[in-house]
C-alpha cells in the first residue's frame, strides 16, 4: 500500500459535504424603487429597469436545480397608515446567469420556479406596479420581498 | 492501484456514505416610492368654434353653445383657485391672403365656471373673462372644476376668405 | 357687399371636440431647503397628442382682495423688502416636448446670493403647456390651407425657499357672517406670525342650538402675510335662528408631503350667527 494512503484517505474524509451556507448564498444588491410616483397614476418599473428593478444575486452550484419563491408584498404601508397597492404581473420576474451566453428568463414572480442553472452566480431581477389612488397621502411609502433558493 | 485513483475512490465513497441535505436560503429586499399628491391638471376639452360666418354680421357665441371653448381642470379638494385669461382682440388670417385680421371681444357675461359637473347650464357661476375669477375645486372624489368662454366677433363686410385664429391662454393659480 | 364666406375660426383648436389635452404638475408646491438647494416637479401628460412645455419664474404671492376673494400679487422688480427667490431660483430643463403618456422632472435650483439670510423666500412658477398642429380644412378658394392652432393652459404654483429655522403660525380676528342667498359668506383677518408661509386648511363647523353640526366647510388655505378672505357656508333649509359658528385653522394637509409643512399649533374661534 501506498505510504501515502493514510493522508490521503484523512484528506479526503475531510472533504465531505460543504456546509450549506458554502454551497448557496444570496444577496441583495438593489432595492425595487419607485421613485416619485403621481398620486391617481400607476407607476410601473420592468424587471429590466437598469436602476429601478429589484436585484437579487445567488450563487449555487453549476448545473444544480433550484427553486425560486417570492414572498410578495401586496400594499405599501406609508404615512399615518395609508396603504397604497402593489401588483405583480406575469412577467415582472426575471433571472439571468452571469455565465457568457447566459439567457435571461422571464417568470411570473407570484409563483415558485424550478431553474437549471448553467452558472454558479445567477441574478433575479423583479418589477411591478403600484397603483396610488387619486387622494393618496402624500409620503415615502414601503414594503420588503423576501426569495428563497432552494437547491433541489 | 495508484495513489491518486485511490483517493478518488475514497472521496467518492465518502460523498455517497453522506447525502447532501435539500438547501433552502432566503433574503429580504425592501421596496420604496415616494408618492407626490397636490397635482393639478388642467386639459383643453374642446376648442372655441365660430363655424360660417358672414362679412358685416357680428357672431356670438355663448359659453354654454354647442361651439363653446371647455376645460376640465383637477386639483386638491376644495381649494381655492385664482382663473385667469389671456384674451386676444384680433384674428389673424393665416391662409392665402396674410395681414387679415377680425376683431374679436369677451362680453362680461361670456364665461362660466362650474365645480364637479361639465354642463354649463343649470348650476355654473357666469364671470367676466377680461376679470377673470376665483373657483373652487370640488370635493373628493371629485374634485375638478370646468370653464367655459364663449365670445362675439366682428367681421368687416369686406373681410377675406380664409381661415382665422387667435390664442386663448387660461391661467391658474393656486394660493 | 355682404359675403358669406367659410370662415373655420380656430381659436383653441379644429371645430369640434378634442381629445382632452394638458399637462399634470406634481406637487402645487415646492418647497426647497436652503442646505440641498433643490426640488423638482413632475410632469405628466396624459393625452393622446405630444405637448410643448415651457417653464418660467417670477414673484408672487396670494393676497385677498376687497371682497375677500383670493389673488394672486405680483411683482416684476420686487425690491429688497420683499422676500423674493425669482431671480436665483432656476428650473431645468425649461423647454421641452411631452409625448403622450410621458413624464418629466423637473429640477429646481437656487443659486441664493452668498449674504442670504435665514428666512423664506418665495417665487411663482409658470408651466405652460401648448398642444400639437392639427389638420385642418381649406376654405373652397383658396386651395392647399395650412392652420397653426395654439392651446396654452398656465399652471401657476408657488414655491418657499427655506434657510435656516423657521416658524410659522396665524392670528385670526374680526370674523364675521352674513347670509347672502342660500349662503353665509364667512369673512375674518388672518396675520400671519412667525418668518415663515402659513400652509393649512380651515375648517367651520356650524352648529344649532343643541350642538350638532348642520353646516361645515373646509379649504386649503396659505396665508404669506395678510388675508380677509371669504368662505361661504351652504345653510338652504336651515330654520331661522340663532347658531354658533365655530372656526378652525390647522396646519394638517394631506396634499403636502408631512415632512415639509411647517407645524402650528391650531387656532381656533367662534361667533354667534343669527340666520333670518
Amino acid at each position: 500500500m501506498n505510504r501515502h494512503f493514510p493522508v490521503l484517505l484523512l484528506g479526503m474524509l475531510g472533504l465531505g459535504p460543504r456546509p450549506a451556507t458554502a454551497q448557496l448564498q444570496v444577496s441583495g444588491i438593489r432595492n425595487l424603487a419607485f421613485g416619485t410616483v403621481i398620486a391617481g397614476i400607476p407607476t410601473t418599473v420592468t424587471p429590466t429597469d437598469p436602476s429601478r428593478s429589484g436585484q437579487f444575486e445567488f450563487i449555487a452550484p453549476t448545473n444544480s436545480t433550484v427553486r425560486l419563491d417570492l414572498t410578495l408584498p401586496t400594499a405599501l404601508q406609508g404615512p399615518s397608515a395609508a396603504t397604497m397597492p402593489i401588483n405583480f404581473g406575469s412577467s415582472d420576474g426575471l433571472i439571468v446567469g452571469t455565465a457568457p451566453g447566459s439567457v435571461p428568463t422571464r417568470f411570473n414572480p407570484k409563483s415558485n420556479r424550478t431553474y437549471k442553472l448553467t452558472s454558479a452566480r445567477n441574478e433575479v431581477f423583479l418589477g411591478g406596479t403600484v397603483s396610488p389612488a387619486i387622494n393618496q397621502p402624500a409620503g415615502s411609502y414601503s414594503a420588503t420581498v423576501t426569495l428563497t433558493v432552494t437547491i433541489q | 492501484m495508484s495513489a491518486l485513483l485511490l483517493a478518488a475512490a475514497c472521496a467518492a465513497a465518502c460523498a455517497a456514505a453522506v447525502p447532501c441535505a435539500a438547501q433552502a436560503v432566503s433574503l429580504t429586499l425592501p421596496i420604496d416610492a415616494t408618492v407626490v399628491n397636490g397635482t393639478m391638471t388642467i386639459a383643453t376639452l374642446q376648442n372655441l368654434d365660430f363655424g360660417q360666418v358672414t362679412g358685416g354680421v357680428p357672431a356670438s357665441l355663448a359659453p354654454n353653445a354647442a361651439g363653446a371653448g371647455a376645460w376640465q381642470v383637477t386639483g386638491s379638494p376644495n381649494a381655492f383657485v385664482s382663473v385667469s385669461f389671456s384674451l386676444p382682440s384680433l384674428l389673424t388670417n393665416i391662409q392665402a391672403q396674410p395681414g387679415s385680421t377680425m376683431p374679436i371681444s369677451f362680453p362680461a357675461t361670456s364665461a362660466r365656471y362650474r365645480r364637479q359637473v361639465n354642463n354649463p347650464n343649470g348650476g355654473a357661476t357666469t364671470f367676466d373673462p377680461n376679470a377673470g375669477t376665483v373657483a373652487r375645486f370640488g370635493p373628493n372624489p371629485n374634485p375638478t372644476l370646468f370653464i367655459w368662454i364663449g365670445g362675439q366677433v366682428n367681421p368687416a363686410v369686406a373681410t377675406k376668405p380664409g381661415i382665422y385664429t387667435g390664442t386663448v391662454v387660461v391661467s391658474l393659480a393656486y394660493p | 357687399m355682404t359675403r358669406a364666406i367659410l370662415l373655420g375660426l380656430a381659436l383653441l383648436s379644429l371645430p369640434g371636440r378634442l381629445p382632452a389635452q394638458g399637462v399634470l404638475v406634481a406637487p402645487h408646491d415646492v418647497i426647497i431647503d436652503h442646505r440641498t438647494r433643490s426640488g423638482s416637479i413632475i410632469l405628466y401628460n396624459p393625452g393622446n397628442q405630444p405637448a410643448e412645455v415651457s417653464i418660467g419664474v417670477f414673484f408672487g404671492y396670494p393676497v385677498s382682495d376687497s371682497s375677500g376673494f383670493f389673488m394672486l400679487r405680483t411683482v416684476e422688480q420686487p425690491d429688497s423688502t420683499l422676500p423674493s427667490a425669482a431671480g436665483w431660483v432656476q428650473a431645468f430643463p425649461r423647454r421641452m416636448i411631452l409625448g403622450p403618456r410621458e413624464r418629466q422632472t423637473v429640477r429646481l435650483l437656487g443659486r441664493p446670493p452668498a449674504n442670504l439670510r435665514d428666512g423664506e423666500y418665495w417665487a411663482r412658477l409658470a408651466i405652460t403647456a401648448r398642444g400639437g398642429t392639427l389638420p385642418v380644412t381649406g376654405a373652397p378658394d383658396s386651395g392647399s390651407v395650412q392652420v397653426g392652432l395654439s392651446l396654452e393652459v398656465r399652471t401657476l404654483i408657488p414655491i418657499q425657499y427655506r434657510k435656516g429655522e423657521l416658524t410659522t403660525g396665524v392670528e385670526t380676528s374680526d370674523w364675521r357672517a352674513t347670509r347672502v342667498g342660500d349662503s353665509l359668506e364667512v369673512r375674518g383677518k388672518l396675520v400671519r406670525t412667525g418668518t415663515a408661509a402659513y400652509l393649512g386648511v380651515v375648517r367651520g363647523a356650524l352648529a344649532d342650538s343643541t350642538g350638532r353640526t348642520v353646516a361645515s366647510f373646509s379649504s386649503p388655505t396659505a396665508v404669506y402675510l395678510n388675508m380677509e378672505p371669504r368662505y361661504t357656508v351652504p345653510v338652504a333649509g336651515l330654520p331661522a335662528g340663532r347658531y354658533v359658528l365655530r372656526v378652525e385653522l390647522a396646519t394638517d394637509r394631506d396634499d403636502l408631503a408631512p415632512e415639509l409643512v411647517l407645524r402650528a399649533p391650531p387656532v381656533r374661534d367662534s361667533l354667534e350667527v343669527r340666520l333670518p
